[in-house]
């Protein structure tokens, strides 16, 4: 949360009336990446030019009687996992180090036609595996609010570069909560939309039945309409539903807190979740609460289930996915081998780091032969009882609201040689991924030492558009905003 | 476990001290996943998605592809518009 930084709705509508130029406004997000990404390592990859570019014609397209789309001269930051033609996308790994892809994504050909402008290529756990950006080929990103902290993870780059107002929107990926984890530790506002709702082609997969993209923000109203402009369906990808997208920023307006049921698992608030994020959540449900919200307690616990469930699931379907990596097409080879699967071998063995390989033997383990009913075939059945926990619980209840991660923004290395105990962190956000729901992590509060807190709203699938008025209700509803992170004061003369 | 074996599934070179290192994770990973087991999922089809996804059927229109000197840009070793790659079959 940056209160400086302007909206990005503000930003477009400037830029569309002709009060500023698109050129103008880059060039500010170029100068703060300049000024703050040495400390945070946030962007992989700056694209000036492309972006110096794009807003010059954006602002001669203006001149010339255009209408400018929604996000006109809106700078945009993507998580480098998203295909960009032409420029280096590596998800944060070795094997893809100086990938160019040959195309862009669909979300990526959404986001230009709206007006917006890329402007950099954010930091990630490598393959989007990870929870603190920490296993990115690349080194950490830190976190704004406090730079010897991870910013969370997967979408660590991104949900940092928002927080410290180096643009005002980005884009990230969640497959078991990397877009409203990291959004949660750094103090903006992170939407998974439901499964099928935005076009996956040009995202590279990790797991395909949880893949979605979505948009980190500093408020609900940018994230609303970021999905507006992303979601549709797309030939390209398969999955993506039929359905237009809904304009959720006017549903916006049509908040009613009063008519909210919120409901609260009570397994949520208990046991592993630190007590600052204990209250911190529930002070936000109390304002909710005191303007007219119902708050349901809900029985509803899958503190048991959803770890193990989602980590088996994740892993086969990226053991999967990442067989791509052959040293074959693209990415990079290991030399000296005079058989195929001699140089596959050793290029998947020096191109993916530690916790990639990590993944990969575990999907491999769970798929094969004599232990494929005991894990992968369990799992999938215990996805299907949660989906049916789940829908019981969404008979009572419009929005469900629960913390966004056990803790706020852990010490860099606290975690990164304990992997179990990096995969407990995400206990509240996999549900949505393994259901299909759609999440999204709103700030309400800090830990004593100036940490954000965010919590978590699910609903029902498709049902954005009550998730987002839940945010917005929330946002009404919580105390004053965090005002601006340490990094941001701390470079300020440098940035301006 | 047998982590020779599965990384020979998931054809990856690994180093002793990694193997001995992933041996050890998975097998504390693994035991945290023993919980699973206690879930009563007898009356419970697997689901391989959250939704199920009828067959869709698109009309079959050719589109542009990038020109392929674009598509093989980012091949490790190529000869002329191929893919290249060592031995597949071993010399006897």
């Amino acid at each position: 949360m940056s209160p400086s930084t302007p909206s990005a709705l503000d930003l477009a509508t400037s830029v569309r009336s002709g009060e500023r130029t698109a050129i103008d406004i880059v060039e500010e997000s170029l100068a703060a990446i300049e000024a703050l990404n040495p400390k945070l390592r946030a962007f992989l990859k700056v694209d000036g030019n492309g972006a110096r570019q794009r807003a010059e014609e954006l602002d001669a397209a203006r001149q010339a009687g255009e209408t400018l789309g929604p996000l006109a001269g809106v700078p945009i930051a993507l998580k480098d996992n998203l295909c960009t033609r032409g420029l280096e996308t590596t998800c944060g790994s070795r094997i893809l180090e100086g990938y160019r892809p040959p195309y862009d994504a669909t979300v990526v050909e959404r986001l230009r036609g709206a007006g917006a402008v890329i402007v950099g290529k954010t930091n990630l756990d490598e393959f989007a595996m990870g929870s603190s950006t920490e296993n990115s080929a690349f080194g950490p990103t830190s976190n704004p609010w406090d730079a010897s902290r991870v910013p969370g993870g997967s979408s660590g780059g991104s949900a940092a570069a928002v927080a410290a107002g180096l643009v005002p929107v980005a884009l990230g990926s969640d497959t078991g909560g990397s877009i409203r984890q990291p959004a949660s530790l750094c103090g903006v506002v992170g939407l998974k939309p439901s499964y099928g709702r935005i076009s996956r082609f040009g995202l590279v997969a990790f797991g395909s039945s949880l893949d979605q993209i979505g948009p980190l923000t500093s408020t609900v109203a940018e994230a609303a309409a970021l999905f507006s402009v992303l979601a549709g369906p797309d030939p390209r990808d398969g999955t993506c539903d039929e359905r237009p997208a809904p304009d959720s920023l006017a549903a916006l307006e049509k908040r009613d807190v009063s008519r909210l049921r919120i409901g609260v698992p009570r397994a949520a608030f208990g046991a592993g979740v630190e007590a600052s994020v204990t209250a911190a959540c529930r002070a936000s449900l109390d304002a909710l609460s005191a303007r007219g919200a119902r708050l349901i307690d809900l029985d509803l616990d899958w503190s048991d289930l959803a770890i193990p469930t989602y980590y088996l699931v994740a892993t086969s379907e990226a053991s999967s996915n990442l067989a791509r990596y052959d040293g074959v097409r693209y990415g990079s080879r290991a030399a000296g081998h005079e058989d195929l699967i001699g140089m596959i071998t050793a290029s998947r063995g020096a191109g993916f780091g530690p916790e990639v390989k990590r993944r990969i033997l575990l999907g491999t383990y769970a798929l094969s032969a004599g232990y494929y009913d005991a894990y992968y075939r369990k799992a999938t059945q215990a996805r299907a009882l949660m989906g049916r926990q789940f829908a019981a619980a969404f008979e009572q209840v419009d929005v469900i609201a629960t913390p966004t991660s056990p803790t706020p923004a852990f010490p860099i290395g606290e975690k990164s040689e304990d992997p179990l105990q990096m995969y407990l962190c995400d206990v509240f956000s996999v549900p949505a991924n393994l259901v299909g729901l759609p999440g999204l992590s709103v700030p309400c509060g800090a830990s004593a030492d100036g940490l954000p807190i965010g919590l978590q709203l699910m609903a029902r699938r498709f049902d954005e558009t009550t998730l987002l008025q839940a945010g917005a209700c929330l946002e009404d509803a919580r105390p004053e905003p965090l005002g601006l992170p340490p990094i941001h004061r701390l470079a300020k003369g440098g940035a301006r | 476990m047998d982590i020779d074996r599965i990384a020979e599934l998931s054809r990856l070179a690994l180093t002793e001290a990694e193997r001995a290192r992933y041996a050890k994770d998975l097998d504390s990973i693994l035991g945290h996943f023993e919980r699973l087991q206690a879930a009563d999922t007898s009356d419970v089809p697997p689901a391989v998605s959250a939704v199920a996804l009828a067959p869709r059927e698109r009309d079959d229109i050719p589109r542009e592809s990038p020109p392929v000197d674009v598509l093989l840009e980012g091949a490790p070793a190529r000869q002329d518009d191929l893919y290249e790659v060592p031995r597949v079959i071993a010399a006897e």
